[in-house]
């Protein structure tokens, strides 16, 4: 049964590769050059490696909610990205249950999440999914 | 740059489904980091309302955008 306090299953990451960074510009039709060109990163501050978009960290959450809750919908996604992610980092999406509610015809549980980028924080929030009926393999904050 | 979001679905979003996007300005504040100095934090609403008038999602961003060193005045 889950509860609050449980851990999510974690997603891992080896590599955020430099080729998909600029693919990620290009779908997101951004065209900060720190994505692009480590030149432009080092000229920023930002080390030698292109800086991975924060959309991309945000969709590493979302496919850690997705994979902990496939019959879930997302209703609040709530961030705050609080570290840059770098081409050649590995990462991992973790989470855990911080509240779980029922309601008349649905069920909605809370997650606090978190992206790491090797040791660094990138991202930090929390997560409202809403699931279908009232599965029992969920206890209540208030039980 | 991004720095942070909150993302509101008050229903899915569809494929082949036709949103109108609006967006409004919320606040610009001006602060001063130890290590950005002076920069201005954007937050702003991206909203996708349905052809039938439904708002479908809610995005409230935070953009940080420096703006150079720290002078005395914050300027």
């Amino acid at each position: 049964m889950l509860t609050v306090g449980d851990e999510l299953t974690p997603i891992e990451i080896n590599e955020v590769l430099a080729e998909d960074v600029l693919e990620w510009s290009s779908i997101l039709n951004d065209p900060n050059p720190i994505h692009l060109d480590p030149k432009a990163s080092a000229a920023n501050g930002l080390g030698n490696r292109t800086v991975n978009q924060g959309p991309a960290n945000l969709g590493a959450i979302i496919n850690l909610i997705v994979s902990n809750f496939p019959d879930g919908m997302i209703e609040v996604i709530d961030v705050k990205f609080v570290g840059n992610v770098f081409s050649g980092d590995s990462l991992r999406a973790s989470g855990r249950i911080t509240d779980v509610n029922r309601d008349r015809d649905c069920s909605r549980i809370r997650c606090a999440v978190e992206l790491r980028a090797g040791n660094r924080i990138a991202l930090t929030g929390q997560v409202e999914i809403r699931l279908p009926g009232q599965p029992q393999s969920y206890r209540c904050s208030d039980e | 740059m991004i720095g942070g979001c909150r993302v509101v679905f008050s229903r899915p979003l569809k494929v082949e489904e036709t949103y109108e996007v609006q967006a409004e300005l919320l606040s610009l504040e001006r602060k001063i980091g130890k290590r950005t100095g002076v920069m201005d934090l954007l937050k702003f609403n991206v909203i996708l309302v349905e052809t039938g008038g439904e708002v479908a999602c809610t995005i409230t961003y935070t953009w940080v955008l420096p703006r150079g060193k720290s002078n005395a005045d914050g300027r």
